[in-house]
This record gives structure tokens, C-alpha cells and sequence, in this order.
């Protein structure tokens, strides 16, 4: 098993792609840019953020099992946020599609970056607390 | 959507083999290993099925009861890969 500590610098360092990420799509689907912006944007999305999430979740089941955390509480509610974060993000993947074809996206995507703000302090809250 | 039945398949066949042979094998003989393995394999399938479902529904424009539907079918070993039967071939 790799050493704990470098799973961990790798999963945060992930995790805070994933956030950049996440908070930039949510933004962008709110309020869409222009084209040109609109492309970059996407550019990142599929070659940093989506990469970025399939290494958190990863990375994120390894520490859970060398530090024996499934066993915990507070991982399971976590999960669940995660699920939560993971199936915004395609939905965003999924509307700045739409977007780049011209087409609207659904409305309750304005509640985009909300969702993801929740969504993160809540990890980070039972991330770093483990209240249980 | 050729992506997602593979996906689906994996998520799938993970949970079956995660329910009817490694968690037996875990609590029946002491073998925890297979579990070590199944467990994260369809956490991640899980995921990706999820986060896939979720991105093909805004894509494509799927009433939101059919996304929810197969979403919750993940949740059932094969469940996934019935629901998309329900599916438009392409």
C-alpha cells in the first residue's frame, strides 16, 4: 500500500481541481460566457476536472481502506455528498454540451453553484472533523 | 449510450459478484479479500454510472422521471442494465 500521507496530498490536490472545477461549470451553466470563453472552459472541464474527479474517487476509496475508515460513521454521509457533487458535475458536462450547441439549459442549473457549495462544506466539514 | 450500457454492465456484475460471492466468502470462510477488491471496483462503477446518467440526461434532453429511474436502478444488481432496455436503441 503507498504511503499514507502521499495518498492524502494527492487526493486533496485532486479534491481542490475538483472544487475549482465544479464552482467554474456550476457559474458557467448559471450564466453562460461567450463562445469563445464557453470552449475554454470545456477545454478544462474534460481534461482537468472530470481526470481530476475519477482520481479523488480513486484515491478517496485507497485511504478509505489503509485507514480503515469505511468502518466510520461520518464516510457513508460523505459519500452521499459526493454522489451528490459527481452527478452535478455531469449534469453541468452535460449542459455546457447544450450550450456549445446553441441549445438552453434547464433552469434548476442556476441552482448550480449552491448545490456545490453545500456539497463541499460538507465534505470538508466531515472530512476534517469526522464528527462520528 | 453505448458508454453507458458498458459502464452498466461493469456496475452491474460488480454488485452481483459483490453480494453473491464475496460477501459470503467474507462472513462464510473468512475470505475477505474478494470484498477488498469488488467493494472499491463498484464504488467506482457506482459513481460513474451516476455521474454518466446525470450528463446524458441534460444532454439529451431525458424526462426527468426516466433519469431518475435508471439512477435508482443502480441501486438493484442488473437493475441498471434493465433500465436501459427501456431505452431508444440510439
Amino acid at each position: 500500500m503507498p504511503d499514507y500521507t502521499l495518498l492524502k496530498i494527492l487526493h486533496m490536490t485532486a479534491a481542490a481541481l475538483v472544487i475549482i472545477g465544479v464552482l467554474l461549470s456550476s457559474f458557467t451553466v448559471a450564466k453562460p460566457p461567450a463562445a469563445a470563453r464557453l470552449a475554454s472552459i470545456r477545454r478544462w472541464d474534460r481534461f482537468v476536472t472530470g481526470p481530476a474527479l475519477g482520481a479523488v474517487w480513486i484515491l478517496g476509496i485507497i485511504i478509505g481502506l489503509s485507514g480503515n475508515w469505511f468502518s466510520s460513521g461520518w464516510l457513508p454521509v460523505k459519500l452521499v455528498f459526493v454522489l451528490i457533487l459527481s452527478a452535478l458535475h455531469g449534469m453541468q458536462t452535460g449542459g455546457m454540451r447544450r450550450l456549445a450547441q446553441g441549445e438552453a439549459v434547464p433552469a434548476f442549473l442556476r441552482f448550480s453553484p449552491y448545490i456545490a457549495l453545500v456539497s463541499i462544506a460538507a465534505i470538508v466539514l466531515l472530512a476534517s472533523a469526522k464528527p462520528f | 449510450m453505448r458508454l453507458l450500457r458498458i459502464v452498466a454492465l461493469i456496475e452491474g456484475l460488480s454488485f452481483l459478484l459483490l453480494l453473491f460471492v464475496a460477501v459470503p466468502l467474507k462472513h462464510l470462510a473468512g475470505i475477505a479479500e474478494p470484498v477488498l477488491i469488488l467493494g472499491p471496483l463498484h464504488g467506482i462503477a457506482f459513481l460513474a454510472y451516476v455521474r454518466l446518467v446525470s450528463r446524458l440526461a441534460i444532454e439529451q434532453d431525458w424526462p426527468r422521471r426516466r433519469a431518475l429511474r435508471l439512477a435508482a436502478a443502480g441501486l438493484i444488481p442488473f437493475g441498471a442494465l434493465f433500465a436501459l432496455r427501456s431505452l431508444p436503441s440510439e
